[in-house]
């Protein structure tokens, strides 16, 4: 499944393979034991530039119970809807977590919910019965530090340190030190094919400052008016609080190079400062 | 059915009221009850319907919508890409199958955020309105799209010159119902919300705006208001603010709690 080669973390969560891998990945795409990454992936034109912007959802699977974080959007339903499946491999979904409710993050909650009639929705679902209404029943609120065992596995809501809808959860998984991060770490970069499962350190060139603009700019347009040291140290705190070897970001690839991307994602939002006009 | 108050001649609000209590963007404690409002504007043989409401009020929602818009050819535009505003335009779609849609987002297709029940028109695609650009092209070269002061996802302030409506999407959203079957329409100063209660509302919903530098969004509010405030204020959430006199208390009161009584005009 995927190239599992590059995608496993060492033991000590720190060095990882860089360079483009020789099979190219694709997805479901395994980046941990049980973790698996779909997307729907969107080619935009940016200043004449094409590039690709991941719409990207996640699945952990435990031994008990199995938990999808975000949805994909519904334009992207069709390619991820086989994907999830294969990844289930006959298991069904238990947990939906969208991260907050906006389309990319929640746009085929109804789709999964009418194919997983027993799967309940977690997270910040204080306006969901508004948007599912036929399942208002199934909201198991989760507020952030609260736990679910999967079995062998624990899916921890954490605080969204950067957002953009205020009602943004981010989520944790402790034993291999996975923070999901929905609007978070975004990148896009020039589209080739062959790019779009590959992590962050398989790419041909580091995921750049620039490449997180088209996020930043956009769906976290309020960190111009915001001081950077603000919002570095609030993630700095989360940080020290779930130590994260992997990072797994609603619209980049999946990073394993988490200290690097860290560092972009910083410099990314100090030069936001810079475009305060 | 949702409640159709016509605000302006030829501006219907259709309205759905939910109670207040566990809102995400509404303060904790916050009480009361909650419009959420959709509009139409009419012309001769065109409809422009403002915002779609969530999936909840999807059925209420074109059941009033119907009668309103009668044989008219409808345009649908959106003004914020959350769903209280996009859910149901797959609806209205499948619903009016020769409309036009006009969206906001720049990297994301507003058709393929929404589902459908059926598979729409071919060539259908949602048009980008641009910023100060009448919609003359939709038949109402009296309406204008702008960039809001403030915001968090893709949104859009409109103002209908020809009624003298601003329509603000999540802003000017702090008024609410005490009662469920109370007036949506709110005509009189009396009572209405005090600058600390607004901005409570206002950080309930953009919570950056408590570490921000806002004299740019001071600036761009004293510019935006210049020229004049408009004589109806009609929020998606929350009431509506019809009058001269209420309308321009209301636009300073939201101004004191959004960037302080003490910051001088620009």
């Amino acid at each position: 499944m995927g190239n599992d080669r590059a995608a496993e973390p060492e033991d000590d969560g720190l060095s990882v393979t860089m360079g483009v891998p020789k099979d190219i990945p694709v997805f479901p795409r395994q980046f941990a034991p049980g973790a698996f990454w779909f997307t729907g992936c969107l080619r935009i034109t940016v200043n004449g530039k094409e590039l690709h912007n991941h719409n990207s959802c996640f699945l952990l699977m435990g031994d008990k119970r199995s938990v999808l974080i975000d949805t994909a959007p519904p334009f992207a339903w069709e390619s991820m809807w086989p994907q999830l499946l294969k990844a289930l491999d006959g298991r069904p979904l238990d947990y939906i977590f969208p991260t907050h409710p906006e389309a990319p993050h929640m746009g085929n909650l109804g789709r999964l919910l009418r194919a997983f009639p027993d799967a309940k929705v977690i997270g910040d679902t204080r306006n969901y019965e508004l948007y599912v209404p036929e399942a208002a029943h199934r909201l198991q609120p989760m507020g952030p530090g609260e736990k679910i065992d999967l079995g062998g596995r624990t899916f921890v809501a954490v605080p969204a340190v950067v957002h953009d809808l205020v009602n943004t959860l981010w989520a944790y998984e402790e034993e291999h030190r996975i923070l999901f991060v929905s609007d978070g770490y975004p990148y896009t970069h020039d589209h080739m094919e062959g790019e779009c499962a590959m992590t962050s350190n398989e790419l041909a060139q580091l995921p750049r400052v620039e490449d997180t603009r088209v996020v930043i700019e956009g769906a976290l347009g309020w960190t111009r008016y915001v001081d950077a040291d603000i919002t570095i140290a609030s993630l700095r705190d989360l940080l020290a609080q779930y130590p994260a070897d992997i990072i797994a970001p609603t619209h980049g690839g999946v990073i394993l190079n988490a200290r690097e991307l860290t560092d972009v994602f910083e410099t990314g939002l100090r030069q936001a400062n810079g475009a305060r006009a | 059915m949702s409640r159709v108050l016509e605000i302006a001649p030829g501006v219907i609000a259709l309205s759905d009221i939910e109670p207040v209590a566990g809102r995400s963007w509404r303060p904790v404690g916050a009480t009361g009850f909650e419009p959420f409002n959709k509009y139409v504007c009419l012309a001769d043989e065109k409809a422009l319907v403002i915002d779609t409401g969530p999936l909840a009020h999807r059925d209420q929602f074109l059941a009033a919508l119907e009668p309103v818009i009668g044989s008219r050819h409808v345009t649908v535009m959106i003004s914020r890409s959350e769903p209280d505003a996009i859910t149901n335009v797959g609806a209205v779609v499948d619903r009016y199958p020769d409309l036009r849609v006009l969206g906001i987002m720049k990297n994301l297709p507003l058709l393929g955020l929404v589902e459908m029940q059926r598979k729409p028109r071919e060539g259908l695609v949602a048009e980008r309105m641009i910023f100060n650009q009448p919609l003359t092209d939709y038949g109402f070269p009296l309406i204008t799209p702008h960039d809001p002061v403030i915001k968090t996802l893709s949104t859009i302030w409109i103002w209908h010159r020809g009624a003298d409506v601003l329509f603000t999407s999540d802003s000017f959203s702090a008024d609410l119902l005490t009662q469920a079957d109370g007036a949506v329409i709110r005509t009189q100063p009396q009572g209405r919300p005090q600058p600390a209660t607004i901005r409570a509302h206002a950080l309930a919903k953009f919570d950056w705006l408590e570490h921000a530098w806002t004299e740019v969004h001071a600036r761009a509010w004293d510019r935006f208001f210049e020229g004049g405030v408009p004589t109806i204020i009609a929020p998606g959430l929350g009431r509506i603010q019809a009058g001269e006199a209420l309308a321009a208390q209301v636009v300073a009161d939201y101004r004191e709690a959004l960037f302080g009584a003490d910051l001088k005009r620009n």
